[in-house]
């Protein structure tokens, strides 16, 4: 496998920054999306159903 | 709880789109997180950390989904790889490989390790028991996704600039080149 021919060196420490800041770029771009109406809407309906242990528990 | 659960949405979301390259794909794994997370509040333990427990549900979910994919369709990361691999050089002749792409081409338990470490905000315990690994396990993954990156990338970039110290040196436009134009992804 052509993966495992990573050189054996650890990242330098420039490096290493540079891709974290890459990587938390890449992450907080989505972070910063407002929450879409699908996932406040699911939760709504979510919240208005019974739960599951209370459904079983009535019956 | 629905806004604990709300709080937790933005990363859950981040992290999904960092395990699958989809952000549909990404937003269908979200939802069903919700529902399952919903449905099992009960095994949630007061006080410990939410953000882990919903990783933890999400990434179980995109597994078992995973490997029922690679019976059904061949390949899914290999399918994804080639599409990669034809797309258009969209940036001129500076043709850096996008961190992203580079990110979806580590093997999927380093890239997890690596974003849970170095975004999510986790600790090397916390991921280690989203992952449903050893501490150490966790630490060299993430070694493993530093260098393996730090090779794609570096190696697309010396070929242009010539030696590692010019990729240094231009490494602000790079950054500037790349996220001036995330919106249009």
């Amino acid at each position: 496998m052509s993966s495992l021919r990573v050189k054996k060196t650890t990242a330098k420490p420039e490096i290493s920054d540079q891709i974290g800041r890459q990587l938390r770029s890449v992450y907080n771009d989505v972070l910063a999306q407002p929450v879409p109406d699908r996932f406040l809407d699911l939760l709504k309906d979510l919240d208005t159903l019974p739960r599951q242990s209370e459904k079983k528990a009535a019956k | 709880m629905k806004a604990d659960l709300i709080a937790v949405i933005p990363n859950l979301r981040a992290f999904a789109v960092s395990l699958c390259g989809n952000p549909d794909r990404a937003d269908d794994l979200v939802q069903e997180t919700l529902v399952k997370a919903w449905s099992n509040l009960g095994s949630f333990v007061e006080g410990t950390n939410l953000p882990a427990w919903l990783f933890t549900i999400l990434r179980n979910i995109y597994y078992s989904e995973y490997r029922k994919r690679r019976r059904e369709v061949a390949d899914t990361d290999g399918a994804i790889a080639a599409k990669l691999a034809a797309a258009p050089a969209q940036h001129g002749h500076m043709d850096f490989l996008d961190f992203r792409e580079a990110l979806q081409r580590l093997p999927t338990d380093q890239r997890e390790a690596l974003v849970l470490i170095g975004a999510s905000g986790l600790s090397y315990e916390e991921a280690a028991g989203v992952c449903n690994c050893a501490v150490g396990t966790m630490k060299s993954r993430v070694n493993r996704a530093r260098n393996r990156l730090a090779e794609m990338l570096s190696l697309k970039s010396s070929g242009e600039f010539g030696n590692e110290g010019d990729w240094q040196a231009i490494d602000p436009i790079f950054l500037g080149q790349r996220f001036s134009r995330t919106g249009s992804d």
